[in-house]
């Protein structure tokens, strides 16, 4: 048995590989990063909350079926984008077609209720620690839901342009590892703003 | 300690040419109580030790360099021949564990002198407010249970001999820390938080103290002393600064009252001066009620003579750029008076 | 467009004259301007990263000797303390951040490639971009400074004296978004690096074989991307507090200054260890080179490296035993802190033994690489030291503390650098570097350095804090101080001469051999300077010293083959290689030269200058414009399928 890699006769791909590409690992190494981000935003909630002598959210529960909601339609986009990218490797561009459309106003109506929300609170994001840890944390989160949909944008005009087939679909993969990520962070964000302050006794 | 120190003095010497120990107030190798010993103990052990892995590393490398210096064997080639295997690895076999032993056994030493130094050996009688300001530090003297024996000063801290006292520290602003050597490790004065530490002089003396923690522009002028005295004077000296300041008897004082409360009572509190409508109770400033008790002016940094006094009260800005005392616009005659009073508050 | 097919077997060849012609012209960039600022070879950017950083440390250097003449003796007022205040935050941010790290990518862009057996690093346009954003990240961390509005709170920057109400200028606002600005580069970075070593190896360099120098700066940027967030947040969050009113920090409001202090030494130390490891694995590349024999217990070093890593990530708050923590926590973390000098203890024993048991060859380089062995043990000790809770109530914040980080930064990342630039001197730019002034520059800088630096331990322990601007005479601090200033004199003369010798040596140095240190690594098999394309071929690696192999009788196991193999010679090819057996297992197409990384680094510079200046429609028309940029740079390129190929 010869060493791996000292026998290079057989056919590679070229170019393009899916999970074999840098790119992919490019994208999981950006998304690690990112975690890291949010861990850290997500300490310095639950540091501050540590030293607060008030019980937060000072205001008051927050409202939980606009969260719920979101929940929802975040799952409902995760699983579209897993049956898009499933596709796509299969060659049935109709998926691939309606994970991202779907993925994409999913992402915008998100980014319209979290506006919406924002305008319904009754603090700023000066009136004190918390309000501006909520701000921070669900503004950063919009922030990157905003790059989301415009990759899907970019990644629906590329496929509409043919670029996207079965041997050239990384884009779809990293987009989906990049959107159930922002998925991910958002279960964070509402553990941490919308659920806790129910079952914690204070 | 004094054991010890009687080795390593002439060492020391030999490192500080023309330095006596005496004349090194900030040094933390030779302390005075009970929170500073044992850890100049531990700083000597652990210094001795790092000095000697220091010597055997070096004389390692300077060792295995003149080693190879002899002539090594070529191949066919006329290449120098290459060593192989892992004939170099009891260095690592031999040196990990022992590391480790050494390692661990610092350890230990570090928890025990934690353990022995985080709590005073007793209860302490006396607690301090010690709040830092930029770049000053304001000291409130509490007698639980006697309101009226509360007092303030500044920048210098009095404190009996073997008593251990406990020092809550508070911050007006930044953060600062609090440290005088000889008596007790640093403790970082922080807003928001209230620490605690405690330290304990031995000796009767006059200590050097200084904020470690960068505060700003000045933070190079912010230093204060312990004045460690026997428990009696102790107690006398905070009898007296319970006093209210005495009415100034001679003409200039007097007059130096007069521009003290126009120019100066807005920041700084004299207990006792003024009258019904005007009062000096400023806050901004150090409490100046028994200013000439003070050694130092300025937080530690000029000597309270009638010189450095008036020209810190002229122009205190040339002295300590940036600090909160203005520039004062006074005539020489008010300058005179000002300080003519103010050499008055004994 | 050229339909290219999916599948390829490549053919196994001899390189010929019209082969390596096709490959030169194939990789070479465009001529003159356009090929300055669209290039993206990794030995350009590895060359602008040396050089960019050399400057910022000579920079830093010139504060630093200001400061000293300032210091030389007591009451001294040759300079303002708000001056002094700024040169000695300017010269932390500029050595910490602006040097250390980057000279460090210098070298690991030049060199991975050629140390991999490949042609590029795995992302050549983020590599790129990660230097533009580097250079002017520094810019504007520098414009400041000469404006009078220079940061001039310290490296670390605590609040709330950074906060706006005790500082309002711009300086803090300005070190604030630059040091953002900068971490983008520094995460970019990691990325590329970590994915070059997990994708793009030569065929065969399995996990086994990889070079130690890899390990070293592997471990740096993996450390670094989950460090890096940290303080980038932090900063954010002071940048929001400052401009807008936030409450990140602010007692009043339910905020806390403790929180700045440990989100900043949770990136603070890991930040140490990715400038020291890589410099240290530079020591462990070079040094057996020059004592011909492999480094004893290489796999051993690899481990302890990755090791320290990980604990690093767990010392954080031994910056912070003084703040009035737990005595349980401060014990928990001095344990840590005393645990982590076991790995360090591996590397020296094993450059110890290597010595030992070597043939040591007396180079201005392997000169280098002794001293930084005994260097690091006094930074380790001192700093061992430092992590004795009750010791460091004392020691924390005085002149022990600078000596440390002086010995710990100087020693072990600048000296094994300046020995990594006259080791590798030749390859970078096919020259030899002059040996004659190589030994003045050796001993000038190790007398300088430790007449100028070892005295700071003594001022310290005499109780001098760090950080002030001037101090009174009768304190015992006098005659440190001048024996320190004479020091850095001495040491900043060592520097000149390095200076003068890479320059002498570029325009009239010895030409270089292929390998003239008779070294182990693939780089050595390339001409000096290397051709564009690196390898002509693609080796074949069959152990960790391919250039050993006969001589030390390992290639009974496996025989690296250079002189013949797969020819990859359509556009820009590189192999990529599964992460454990380095099989290859794609041919990568890679970028060639490209405008995106500037326009992109232009755009994120834009951003910035307009949060600064509070302009907002500038910071708002740069983020619109990155759309379309990045549109341009992602496009899939027509012939191939790689829409999200770097």
């Amino acid at each position: 048995m010869a060493e791996p890699g000292l026998i290079v006769d057989r056919p590679l791909p070229v170019g393009t590989a899916g999970r074999r590409n840098p790119g992919w690992w490019g994208v999981v190494l950006l998304i690690a990063s990112e975690g890291a981000l949010f861990a850290y935003l997500f300490f310095s909630f639950y540091y501050l909350q540590s030293m607060a002598d008030n019980v937060w959210p000072p205001s008051g529960k927050p409202p939980l079926p606009y969260a719920l909601g979101t929940t929802g339609a975040f799952f409902v986009s995760g699983f579209l984008m897993w049956f898009a990218e499933r596709g796509i490797r299969r060659d049935i561009k109709w998926r691939l077609w309606l994970g991202l459309s779907v993925s994409a106003l999913i992402g915008i109506s998100y980014v319209l209720l979290q506006l919406v929300d924002w305008s319904n609170e009754p603090f700023a994001f000066n009136s004190g620690a918390y309000s501006s840890l909520f701000y921070t944390i669900t503004g950063l989160h919009m922030v990157h839901a905003i790059v989301g949909v415009l990759g899907f944008l970019a990644i629906l005009m590329w496929s509409a342009m043919g670029y996207v087939t079965k041997d050239r679909h990384v884009a779809v993969t990293v987009m989906a590892l990049y959107w159930y990520f922002i998925i991910v962070v958002w279960i964070g964000i509402m553990a941490t703003f919308y659920i806790l302050p129910y079952v914690t006794p204070r | 300690m004094k054991r010890r120190l009687s080795i390593l003095l002439p060492i020391a010497a030999l490192l500080l040419p023309g330095a006596a120990w005496a004349d090194l107030p900030m040094t933390y190798l030779i302390t005075d109580g009970p929170a500073a010993n044992p850890l100049a103990h531990l700083g000597w052990g652990l210094a001795g030790l790092s000095v000697f892995v220091l010597l055997f590393i070096a004389f390692a490398v300077l060792i295995g360099i003149w080693r190879g210096r002899k002539n090594w064997p070529t191949d066919a080639a006329g290449r120098p021949k290459l060593m192989r295997g892992a004939n170099g690895m009891p260095w690592l076999a031999i040196g990990l564990p022992v590391s480790i032993v050494l390692l661990f056994g610092s350890a230990v030493w570090t928890f025990f002198t934690l353990a022995h130094v985080s709590k005073p050996p007793q209860d302490p009688a006396i607690t301090l407010d010690v709040t830092a300001h930029q770049w000053w530090w304001e000291v409130q003297y509490r007698h639980y249970g006697q309101k009226q024996r509360t007092f303030v000063t500044a920048n210098a801290i009095h404190v009996p001999v073997g008593q251990p006292v406990r020092v809550r520290l508070i911050s007006a602003d930044v953060i600062h820390s609090f440290w005088a050597p000889q008596l007790f490790g640093k403790m970082d004065v922080i807003p928001g938080q209230t620490n605690i530490t405690w330290f304990q002089a031995n000796k009767a003396g006059v200590y050097r103290g200084q904020c470690t923690e960068f505060c700003g522009l000045q933070h190079a002028h912010m230093a204060f002393h312990v004045i460690a005295q026997p428990p009696a004077q102790f107690h006398q000296w905070w009898t007296h600064q319970l006093a209210d300041a005495k009415q100034p008897v001679s003409p200039a004082a007097q007059h130096g009252e007069k521009v003290f409360l126009h120019h100066c009572a807005v920041c700084h509190t004299v207990r006792g001066a003024g009258g019904p409508d005007i009062l000096a109770m400023g806050k901004m400033g150090p409490d100046l009620t028994h200013l000439m008790s003070r050694k130092y002016i300025g937080a530690g940094i000029l000597p309270n003579t009638t010189g450095y006094l008036a020209a810190w009260v002229e122009n205190a800005q040339h002295l300590k750029p940036g600090v909160d005392m203005p520039t004062m616009d006074l005539t020489n005659r008010q300058l005179l008076d000002v300080v003519a009073y103010l050499q008055t508050l004994n | 467009m050229a339909e290219i097919p999916t599948y390829r077997t490549p053919e196994i060849i001899r390189p010929d004259e019209s082969y390596l012609e096709k490959l030169e012209k194939m990789w070479s960039d465009k001529p003159g301007l356009i090929g300055f600022f669209s290039t993206v070879d990794h030995k350009k950017i590895g060359r602008r990263y040396l050089v960019t950083s050399f400057i910022f440390l000579l920079v830093g250097g010139l504060e630093a000797l200001i400061m000293r003449i300032q210091l030389f003796q007591p009451n001294e007022h040759i300079i303002s303390a708000h001056l002094y205040n700024e040169l000695f935050s300017m010269h932390g941010i500029t050595m910490i951040f602006l040097y250390a790290m980057p000279v460090l990518s210098g070298f690991g862009n030049y060199l991975w490639p050629l140390i991999l057996g490949q042609r590029d690093m795995a992302f050549p346009r983020v590599n790129m971009f990660t230097y533009w954003v580097f250079l002017l990240s520094g810019i504007f961390l520098y414009i400041g400074l000469p404006t009078g509005n220079g940061t001039d709170v310290g490296w670390f920057n605590y609040v709330p004296l950074a906060g706006s109400e005790y500082n309002p200028g711009p300086g803090v606002d300005i070190y604030a978004l630059g040091i953002i600005f900068f971490w983008i580069s520094i995460a970019a970075g990691s990325v590329v690096f970590i994915a070059t070593m997990m994708r793009a190896r030569a065929p065969g360099m399995s996990i086994s074989r990889i070079p130690i120098m890899i390990w070293g700066t592997l471990t740096a940027n993996v450390g670094l991307l989950f460090a890096v967030p940290s303080v980038l947040l932090v900063f954010l969050e002071l940048w929001l507090d400052r401009r807008f009113g936030t409450d990140f920090f602010d007692v009043a409001a339910g905020g806390h200054p403790m929180l700045w202090q440990h989100l900043f030494w949770i990136f603070g130390h890991p930040w140490v260890y990715a400038i020291v490891l890589p410099a240290m694995s530079i020591v462990s590349q070079c040094l057996p080179a020059h004592c011909r024999r492999p480094l004893v217990g290489q796999h051993w070093v690899i481990l302890a490296t990755i090791l320290t890593m990980v604990l690093g990530f767990g010392v954080w708050v031994h910056h912070m035993f003084a703040t009035g923590l737990p005595v349980i926590a401060m014990g928990f973390f001095s344990a840590a802190s005393f645990i982590i000098v076991i790995p360090s203890a591996v590397s020296v024993f094993a450059w110890v033994a290597t010595i030992w048991t070597g043939r040591p060859i007396f180079t201005t380089a392997f000169k280098f690489f002794a001293a930084e062995i005994i260097l690091f043990v006094i930074g380790g000790v001192s700093g061992f030291m430092t992590a004795a809770v009750p010791l460091d109530w004392e020691l924390t914040d005085t002149y022990f503390v600078v000596a440390h980080i002086h010995y710990v930064l100087i020693g072990i990342n600048v000296f094994a650098v300046i020995g990594g630039i006259y080791h590798w001197f030749p390859k970078f730019s096919g020259k030899m570097m002059s040996e004659r002034l190589g030994w003045w520059n050796f001993w000038l800088m190790f007398i300088g350095f430790n007449v100028g630096f070892f005295p700071m331990h003594i001022t310290g322990l005499l109780g001098m804090p760090r950080r002030v601007y001037t101090y009174p005479a009768g304190l015992g601090w006098t005659w440190s101080n001048m024996v320190t200033t004479i020091g850095a004199f001495i040491f900043a003369i060592g520097v000149g001469v390095f200076v003068f010798n890479v320059v002498r040596s570029l325009k009239a140095g010895a030409k270089a051999p292929a390998n003239p240190w008779d070294a182990d690594t693939l780089e050595w098999t390339t001409s000096s300077p290397p051709p564009h394309y690196n390898f002509g071929v693609i080796p074949r690696v069959g152990s960790m010293h391919p250039l050993w192999e006969e001589r030390l009788r390992m290639d009974e196991t496996g025989k690296t083959i250079l002189d013949e193999g797969p020819a990859l010679d359509e556009e820009h090819e590189m192999f990529g290689t599964t992460i454990m057996d380095g099989d290859p297992d794609v041919i990568l197409k890679e970028p060639g030269h490209s405008f995106a990384p500037i326009i992109m680094a232009l755009l994120l510079a834009g951003m910035f200058i307009g949060m600064l200046l509070e302009w907002w429609w500038i910071s708002g028309a740069a983020v619109i414009a990155m759309i379309p940029a990045m549109l341009y740079w992602f496009w899939p390129s027509p012939e191939v399928g790689r829409a999200a190929e770097g």
